[in-house]
């Protein structure tokens, strides 16, 4: 266990710092912010002392060795627009993003296993309801969910706001009503997902001999079904879970916009409009980082389930 | 200021937010016990609360509720007094003086007096920024007494007055200069509520305690939301989550079906930008008759339902409608007439047409281009589109890579505009290109009394629209939407800015 964490703590730092690289060199294609941060009648001499400021002027490896210099001390370098540190920025909205991606996760993950688990152990109608909904899952974008919600449940019924997030420690109760349809709108997607993947391993593991040689024994189905089948289909719905965690972090910034939340999501997008490259690098830095801690806690959920992938 | 569709709306807020809470309401009716707050969407967040950095667009809103200006803006661009009483300016336009109001303080109790504001200026001059830019022409700043100010001018500039009605000329506390990005001191009717407010979403102010400046302000809160979304900010409009905002066009119908209160905005300008008038990369375009033949051959009505559902007013000029510049009979000076095109066509030398390259892009007016491109080639012009990624068509088109472009403009002050795209040295005269008639008129119109700045700045517009340097359709609409049982709001109809004076409290 330990060389897997190991092995994958290593990979994981040569991948930030090639990601981070190559996003440093993506960000030499976007416009010159310059302009926009002088205003149009800006002279060219006060464009030139501009870019030299923001360090323009250099090469973009130059700027990129700085910047990883301060990165791994922790600093993240100023917005260019708004002239507050990227680490207070993205601070401020880590919380947002990452709570309504993980309550997106936790409801897909508990309905779609349920709800797979179901229609592989019962079939008939249900399985087949349950291919339909998530062939819908999958064709009906979360965009026009989000949409609908807005207009049936904000717009017509005025039940939920149709915009905002409220912080937990200022109103539990408003904090839950905020999230309710963004989660609703980033998870009904991954449901379908889950579920159809759960249900297709459940019903190849219900399938195994040891199965009907358990049941034979006259084991209790309770136990039957959550220590030996759900254990055995587990891997696969996790994985799926994961990969769902993690197209959810890119659903956040579509729905974030939808539902005027201020995440990371909203963040990035504003940043790349802009061409606030110290923000782009900052978003990409702590999305890579997410991405690989979920990737390695998956990965020892799954070895910790399947002693199979711990041998090398 | 180019600006997308998005933006147009944002322009639109940016006007609300200006406007903002504004009312002139006075005690009398602040006598109701209960507290009056406006809720506004602003549709984007604010970049700085520092005035030096010079933040414009949607900031220019949030920093109007904190801050006054030196100048005072008007409907039709003028200004009036703000935190300066009166100026004057000597005989070659080069000296302003300016009176600043006696006995105004900031809301930490520095008095805001000459020298407050030279700091400001000063400040404002050695920060690279927007504010640096517009505020280039001024050559020194001097506090002759504690409320007399000297500005000296590299040369004349009459746009700097506007520019002091903006973010330029907002004045902040000295005493709160290094914390200003982020917690603001001015002098204005509402001081911002840190404590209330969260950054990058909504913004809580309160009443400014020691605000005296003679405009009065009929709300207690004011409440700013940042809603970058057009969607959202429909949603939070529709659902009662703001009380005013702007929102898009395509929701009128359930603005209406909402019962909420709307006015229709003139917003950008949209057309072909023809910027090769000296035919560097497409010689045909020097041509007088050419430039006239496109006018001609694109049918703005056309386009205008096309592309924006009829939402709009045909325009032939670039300055904005209610500005001394704007004349509203040159409007009808390029009839569609595809005939009359082709007839300029031949008469300039190409009775086969000609191939012209454009660049396009597939997120401001995509629906546009197959439109132009057919509708010039009727006449013989053959456009070969080159598509341009959304994000670098400023880049590439202020570089002078294209012979012309499709653009969109929020045409504001008068002489802002023509020193942008008419000047030689303009930013959107990418082939600086120069007319004589052009660059006299804008001498005589940077040393001319006001009196007579209004007459010259039609005939700069008449010149330029008969030299067809552009070939401009329609002004876009926008939509502004309100509670009426909320807000009353008293503006002219073809007003680009709602202001906060704008604003009044109902009930």
């Amino acid at each position: 266990m330990l060389r897997l964490l190991s092995r994958r703590l290593i990979a994981a730092g040569v991948l930030l710092v090639v990601i981070t690289a190559l996003t440093s060199l993506l960000t030499t294609l976007v416009p010159d912010p310059t302009h926009n941060l002088l205003g149009m009648t800006a002279t060219p001499e006060q464009v030139a002392a501009k870019r030299v400021e923001l360090g323009l002027d250099r090469p973009v490896s130059v700027r990129y060795l700085d910047w990883l210099g301060g990165a791994v001390q922790g600093d993240l370098g100023v917005s260019w627009f708004t002239g507050l540190p990227v680490v207070e920025t993205i601070t401020a909205r880590l919380p947002i993003t990452v709570s309504l991606a993980v309550i997106a996760t936790l409801v897909s993950a508990v309905t779609g296993i349920a709800f797979g688990m179901a229609a592989a152990i019962r079939r008939g109608w249900l399985d087949r309801a349950l291919q339909v909904a998530a062939a819908l899952g999958f064709a009906v974008p979360g965009m026009w969910v989000a949409l609908l919600l807005v207009i049936v449940f904000a717009v017509q019924l005025r039940w939920l706001p149709a915009t905002g997030y409220v912080a937990f420690a200022e109103s539990p109760a408003d904090w839950a009503r905020s999230l309710l349809l963004p989660v609703v709108a980033i998870a009904a997607g991954s449901v379908a997902a889950v579920a159809a993947q759960t249900r297709n391993a459940v019903a190849a593991v219900l399938n195994q001999d040891y199965v009907r040689t358990l049941r034979s024994r006259g084991l209790p189905r309770r136990r039957l079904l959550l220590r030996h089948v759900l254990r055995n289909a587990a891997p696969t719905a996790l994985t799926v879970v994961s990969l769902q965690f993690i197209g959810l972090l890119g659903g956040a910034i579509i729905v974030e916009q939808i539902f005027a939340i201020n995440g990371l999501g909203s963040l990035a997008a504003a940043a790349s409009s802009r061409s606030d490259i110290p923000v782009v690098l900052g978003v990409v830095v702590v999305g890579v980082l997410i991405v690989l801690t979920v990737n390695l806690v998956v990965d020892l959920l799954v070895s910790w389930l399947d002693p199979k992938v711990r041998t090398p | 200021m180019p600006r997308s569709r998005g933006t147009a709306l944002a322009a639109a807020a940016v006007a609300l937010a200006v406007a903002g809470t504004a009312c002139s309401g006075g005690a009398a009716e602040r006598a109701a016990t209960a507290e009056r707050m406006l809720t506004l969407a602003v549709a984007a967040d604010v970049s700085s609360w520092d005035p030096a950095v010079g933040a414009g667009g949607n900031s220019l809103g949030y920093l109007q509720a904190v801050y006054s200006s030196l100048t005072t803006l008007n409907a039709d661009f003028s200004v009036s007094p703000g935190v300066a009483t009166t100026w004057s300016y000597d005989r070659p336009k080069t000296t302003l003086t300016m009176t600043i109001r006696d006995g105004v303080t900031f809301s930490d109790g520095t008095p805001l007096d000459a020298a407050a504001v030279k700091a400001n200026l000063d400040r404002g001059l050695s920060t690279p920024g927007a504010t640096q830019s517009a505020l280039a022409g001024i050559a020194s700043v001097e506090a002759t007494g504690p409320t007399e100010l000297m500005v000296k001018l590299k040369k004349p500039d009459p746009g700097l007055l506007y520019q002091l009605s903006m973010v330029p000329g907002m004045i902040a506390s000295p005493k709160a200069f290094a914390t200003l990005k982020t917690n603001p001191v001015g002098s204005g009717p509402y001081v911002l509520d840190l404590n209330a407010s969260t950054r990058g979403t909504s913004y809580t102010f309160t009443r400014n305690p020691k605000y005296s400046l003679p405009a009065t302000f009929g709300f207690d809160k004011l409440v700013m939301k940042a809603l970058p979304d057009t969607n959202a900010m429909a949603n939070a409009a529709l659902s009662g989550q703001v009380d005013a905002g702007g929102v898009p066009m395509a929701s009128l119908p359930q603005v209406q079906g909402a019962g909420l209160e709307h006015r229709k905005m003139p917003g950008l300008i949209m057309g072909m930008w023809i910027v090769d008038r000296a035919g560097k990369l497409a010689p045909p375009l020097a041509k007088l008759k050419v430039r006239q033949a496109i006018n001609h051959g694109l049918d703005a009505e056309g386009i205008l339902k096309a592309v924006d559902k009829g939402n709009g007013d045909r325009r032939t000029q670039m300055f904005a409608a209610g500005t001394p510049a704007y004349l509203a009979a040159l409007n009808s000076r390029y009839p569609y007439d595809p005939d009359k095109a082709k007839r300029l066509l031949a008469e300039a030398g190409y009775p086969d047409g000609f191939e012209l390259t454009l660049p396009s892009e597939n997120t401001y007016v995509p629906a546009l281009y197959p439109i132009v491109a057919q509708q010039l080639g009727q006449i013989g012009i053959k456009v070969k589109y080159k598509p341009v990624s959304s994000n670098l068509i400023t880049q590439q088109y202020l570089a002078g890579t294209y012979p012309a472009f499709m653009y969109t403009y929020t045409a504001t002050e008068n002489w802002l505009d023509a020193s942008l795209f008419l000047a030689k040295g303009g930013v959107f005269n990418p082939f600086h290109v120069e007319d004589p008639v052009v660059a006299k008129l804008m001498d005589r119109i940077a040393v001319a009394e006001e009196a007579e700045r209004g007459k010259l700045f039609q005939e700069l517009n008449t010149h330029v629209v008969e030299q067809a340097w552009f070939a401009p359709l329609y002004a876009a609409t926008n939509l502004m939407v309100w509670k009426k049982d909320k807000v009353r709001i008293d503006a002219a109809a073809d007003q680009i800015f709602v202001f906060l004076r704008d604003y009044h409290p109902v009930g």
